[in-house]
């Protein structure tokens, strides 16, 4: 028999202020594109997206309100890609075409 | 049945099951997006390295349309916002306002497409297809397969939508918005791939 307990209440953050954030930092990340030193620019706007995709998944998704082993499935699939990434970094990036 | 009892015996399926502190549906879309990780994941991944290996492509890049892209994911991103604001509002028992909140998601979801389609147009009629060479079939797949993602997001709304009308599991509501936000976070990735990395 499975026992289940009722779902507990959820706070809910401010959604519509969250959205003003993501808001900012896709005007931010379009003017950092005009930056001169290229690489610098390419490293700030994968950051800035990694801030946006995290409040995302932390408030809207509310991964940051779930249990730590659904924690664990984002951060598996994360380490696959890790791993794949390393494992074919030195076949593409330095052997192919090369 | 009052209003209220009728709200409490459609969410009842949202309990908790004490072993995992979670309930079932949750966990399964869980579970569903940690294999749609590797599947998108896997993609960037290999477009990432190839983009180390090819500097040239940034010249590429710059003949897709920026300003498209970037009102792109003002859309997406307002799109979640109205699909969040959905979920709480089933939480608070206000089922027609959950209602035209999702309309709101399926309507920016339709935008994006129709703004894809003719990003898809512009490109093709420079003579930039998938077969233009391994930047161009990286475009096409990647954006391809998330707007099929986005597709196959706008019939779940649509479907949850309908059983929010009849009042019966509205817990689905939030299991389809956590989707709708993942296909939401995979664009936040492919547009400075794709749109500012020239």
């Amino acid at each position: 028999m499975t026992h289940t307990i009722p779902a507990p209440e959820r706070r809910h953050p401010n959604y519509v202020a969250i959205w003003g954030v993501l808001m900012g930092a896709l005007i931010l990340s379009l003017l950092l594109a005009y930056l001169r030193h290229a690489q610098l620019a390419a490293l700030l706007i994968w950051l800035v997206a990694i801030v946006k995709a995290s409040l995302v998944i932390s408030f809207y998704m509310h991964l940051k309100f779930e249990p730590a082993h659904v924690v664990a499935i984002v951060i598996a699939g994360v380490l696959a890609l890790a791993i794949l990434f390393l494992g074919l970094f030195p076949d593409i990036v330095r052997v192919y075409g090369g | 049945m009052s209003r209220a009892a009728a709200h409490a015996a459609a969410t009842r399926r949202d309990d908790v099951i004490r072993s995992t502190g979670i309930s079932t549906g949750r966990l399964a879309i869980w579970w569903f997006l940690g294999s749609e990780i590797v599947i998108f994941g896997g993609l960037i991944v290999c477009y990432v390295l190839f983009r180390l290996r090819h500097p040239e492509w940034g010249a590429l890049a710059r003949h897709t349309v920026t300003p498209a892209g970037a009102f792109n994911t003002l859309v997406l991103l307002t799109s979640s916002l109205f699909m969040v604001l959905a979920h709480a509002a089933v939480e608070h028992g206000d089922l027609k306002r959950a209602s035209r909140h999702m309309l709101g998601t399926i309507a920016l979801g339709g935008v994006f497409l129709g703004v894809k389609a003719f990003e898809y147009g512009h490109e093709m009629s420079m003579g930039f297809t998938p077969v233009s060479g391994l930047f161009w079939s990286f475009y096409y797949a990647l954006t391809g397969l998330h707007a099929l993602h986005v597709t196959g997001g706008l019939f779940a709304i649509l479907a949850v939508r309908q059983m929010v009308a009849r009042r019966s599991d509205t817990h689905r509501v939030e299991l389809v918005g956590i989707y709708w936000h993942f296909v939401d976070v995979v664009w936040i990735f492919l547009f400075p791939l794709l749109y500012l990395s020239n």
